[in-house]
């Protein structure tokens, strides 16, 4: 498929506009409206429990979606849990392990919020010990420093990002699995930002958690899914109880079904359309990652485009320099203005659609960077143009280069 | 939030939107119902005079200082507001309505 072709699947790109937030969401195509829509317009009913034509007609498709969401990963579908987002599935292993004092985890200072205020919650409420793991400059974490620091104590959880969603480093991940599995320490992976962007194996990744969400690799919002092994899933504690995974109520007491896992860990109806949506996306973003071509582009694209940003003057790329480092994000900044006000200036007079600020990763931020006020962030993905990129250098390029007259 | 401010004598509706911010001040977008066509040289020369301090113009961009919020106002209306205290909604409201409705700024 060309890039036009594809970009044609997409109707709400607009010409004149450079959308460069793919990493905050992805723009929807038009094969998972149309699923979504056909839900809607063809078994409209809930799922589960619902024995009439319509509802198992729901009950088959949303059936279908997890296949392909677990397929994506290559997980069973018994492995997948589907959530909101990358946030509630973390959230879900965070609550949902029986964590006792004494128990240490271990995570990094790259982490967005949603994979790290979980594991800061829980050592101040359940007397759980927890350890952060510097990064370099770039971003990157150091898988000797893993193995020092479970070496020097052992961890019950290492919890990590796969890409950085402020710098677009990409870790070592399965290496660092690794080194967690030989040091009998459980991993999870939060996989928001590397799963829309390159073929994802659970099994060569060697994690035992993946966390991600829909609404960054093509799906609707309010989808997101948990891979976890088996056994694992079914020794969480359902972050809520209720309708849908309950086996037997009687005034006191109550039991649910465990098997699959996901039945006790998905409570109350879904967003059935939302999560059909996903499933769609999910098959579609195989079939581009399949072919390869699309992701080759944009991780080239992505590249010329931060070499371009740095032979501006007055302009810093922060993140990893090698583009073998680099999944999907440009941050940067430009002196004497303040990422918001370059960001608004940005799209207000260039056009170019993009986020500002610590984009939920303050330790990083404020630590690494050393700029608790952030960054410019423009993030690509499959549809972003040469054109785009090119709005984008020659915004910051007449920011940077701009005279102001002093009134 | 909404906020609804005047302009010239005109009614305006902002929807301000509380963005990415740490420790005590916050840092807010407002953003017009409508776009406006503020001639920012003339809105900058007036709010100097109203007490602005630092302030600077592209023509299509004015940032200033007003009671120690750093302000970027665009030429259709946009504003971005930075260093707000309280860290409130109603705080970044009244910096816009106080920017917005001085003697200054005029359509």
């Amino acid at each position: 498929m060309t890039k036009s072709e594809f970009r044609a699947l997409f109707p709400s790109l607009r010409p004149g506009l450079a959308y460069l937030d793919s990493a905050a969401k992805t723009l929807t195509p038009a094969p998972v409206l149309a699923a979504m829509s056909r839900y809607y317009r063809e078994c409209d009913s809930n799922v589960e429990r619902g024995l009439h034509r319509s509802s198992q007609a729901a009950a088959l498709r949303l059936a279908e979606a997890r296949e392909r969401v677990a397929a994506l990963v290559h997980g069973a579908p018994e492995e997948i849990v589907f959530v909101r987002n990358a946030t509630e599935a973390i959230g879900l292993v965070a609550a949902g392990i029986a964590w006792k004092p004494g128990d240490r985890i271990l995570t990094t200072l790259a982490e967005h919020h949603s994979n790290y205020l979980p594991w800061v919650r829980l050592s101040q409420e359940r007397g759980v010990s927890l350890s952060v793991l510097r990064v370099s400059p770039e971003g990157g974490v150091d898988p000797a420093d893993v193995r020092a620091s479970l070496a020097s104590g052992g961890a019950r959880l290492l919890a990590f990002s796969h890409v950085s969603n402020a710098l677009g480093t990409v870790q070592p991940a399965a290496e660092i699995a690794a080194i967690a599995r030989q040091a009998g320490c459980l991993t999870l992976v939060d996989g928001a930002q590397s799963v829309p962007h390159f073929p994802t194996d659970v099994n060569q990744l060697g994690c035992d958690f993946l966390a991600w969400s829909g609404h960054k690799m093509f799906g609707p919002t309010g989808t997101g899914a948990l891979w976890g092994r088996r056994e694992l899933l079914e020794e969480l504690r359902p972050l809520h109880v209720g309708g849908g995974a309950t086996k037997d109520v009687d005034r006191m007491t109550f039991s649910v079904y465990r098997t699959p896992p996901y039945h006790a860990l998905e409570v109350g109806t879904p967003d059935i359309g939302g999560l059909i949506g996903f499933g769609e996306a999910a098959q579609f973003l195989a079939e581009i990652l399949g072919e390869g071509i699309l992701p080759r582009r944009c991780h080239e694209l992505i590249g010329r485009t931060a070499a371009a940003l740095r032979q501006i003057p007055g302009v810093t790329v922060a993140g990893p320099v090698g583009d073998e480092r680099r999944s999907g994000v440009i941050s940067f900044w430009v002196d004497g203005l303040s990422p918001h006000a370059a960001a608004a200036a940005l799209d207000e007079q260039y056009g170019v659609l993009l986020r500002s600020g610590h984009h939920c990763a303050l330790p990083l931020m404020k630590e690494t960077l050393g700029r608790p006020e952030g960054t410019v962030r423009a993030s690509f993905s499959f549809y972003s143009t040469e054109e785009d990129a090119m709005r984008l250098t020659e915004g910051v390029r007449a920011l940077a280069g701009e005279a102001r007259e002093i009134l | 939030m909404k906020a609804p401010v005047t302009v010239s004598g005109n009614a305006v509706t902002y929807l301000l939107t509380t963005l990415c911010n740490h420790g005590e001040y916050g840092d807010y977008q407002a953003f017009p119902a409508s776009p406006l066509a503020l001639d920012l040289i003339a809105v900058g020369r007036r709010l100097k005079a109203a007490g602005a301090g630092s302030v600077r113009t592209n023509g299509q961009r004015l940032a200033f200082e007003w009671s120690g919020v750093a302000v970027t106002l665009f030429s259709a209306g946009r504003i971005v507001l930075e260093h707000v205290v309280p860290d409130q909604q109603a705080a970044a409201a009244e910096i816009l309505k106080a920017v917005l409705e001085s003697p200054g700024a005029e359509i």
